[in-house]
């Protein structure tokens, strides 16, 4: 449990000051330390609620998702692409109510990321009482039906899930 | 081997350029907010990280192309929640043309609550 802790102080620290050297385009003793300095002060300054509770990181489910994300845009982003070039009417769209099956919020804010991420899908509205994400769809038809729409959201959540899912979500989900 | 890497880079950066056109004759030609957004948010992102991709491609010093992560790694997390608000306030704001929609849900389950 004390290292558990001590990770979830010392992470974001680390994370930062690896976000300070990028910034300063070079890495030296200085840049590192005034890294770890601003990265302190600023963990001291604004302390963020804990959302990653017991959220378990796989680097081969994050591959995956990663390499599923980068796929999938291109498809999707071909697919919005001739949508708003074709002539004719614009797209078919529909409001659809995705229920989620993951009580964590960091797997329920995950794949709402990136689902508003990819092109044809929006999340407009979330209701975390009950895990439910409100999509708008673009061109219903040309992705296969409002039950094929909610599945893909569903699969989107499996793939998180197998990525940086709780245990609990992993029992219920997979 | 730089001439290769020279078409690369311009075919990628082309593919970029695409992209953000359709974004802005998606933004013109679609009907509403939400599907705007589509366009908006979306193949614009595609775009970036495609100039990205050429500027990575032809970068020097290994700490440049950790800035492009950087840059990518911010559009992806903060774009799609931009997209997000300006949603939500469309359709909080009753900006949304019912007419475009075949169902929706959402004002199905915000009337029962």
């Amino acid at each position: 449990m004390r290292v558990v802790t001590a990770m979830r102080v010392v992470a974001p620290v680390v994370g930062m000051a690896v976000i300070w050297i990028l910034l300063w385009g070079n890495l030296s003793v200085a840049n590192a330390l005034s890294g770890l300095a601003v990265g302190l002060l600023v963990a001291a300054l604004s302390r963020l609620p804990h959302v990653g509770a017991g959220a378990r990181i796989r680097i081969g489910g994050c591959l995956r998702l990663l390499g599923w994300f980068a796929l999938d845009m291109a498809r999707s982003g071909t697919r919005v692409a001739w949508q708003a070039l074709r002539p004719g009417p614009p797209p078919v769209n529909a409001v659809i109510a995705v229920a989620l099956r993951t009580h964590s919020d960091l797997t329920m804010v995950f794949t709402a990321l990136a689902l508003s991420a990819l092109p044809g899908s929006l999340v407009v509205e979330v209701r975390r009482s009950r895990q439910t994400l409100y999509v708008h769809v673009l061109g219903v038809d040309e992705q296969g039906g409002l039950d094929k729409a909610r599945q893909d959201a569903l699969d989107l959540e499996k793939r998180v899930i197998r990525a940086i899912g709780t245990a609990d979500d992993r029992r219920e989900v997979l | 081997m730089s001439v290769a890497l020279d078409v690369l880079v311009a075919v990628v950066l082309l593919l970029g350029a695409l992209f953000s056109l359709t974004a802005g004759v998606g933004l013109l030609r679609f009907p509403d907010t939400l599907a705007r957004l589509h366009t908006g948010a979306k193949p614009q992102v595609i775009g970036l990280m495609a100039t990205l991709l050429a500027i990575g491609l032809r970068a020097e010093a290994p700490l440049n192309i950790g800035i492009l992560l950087l840059v990518a790694t911010c559009q992806l997390m903060t774009a799609p929640v931009a997209a997000h608000m300006v949603g939500r306030a469309a359709y909080r704001s009753g900006r949304v043309r019912a007419d475009l929609l075949i169902i929706d849900e959402l004002s199905r389950d915000l009337s029962e609550s």
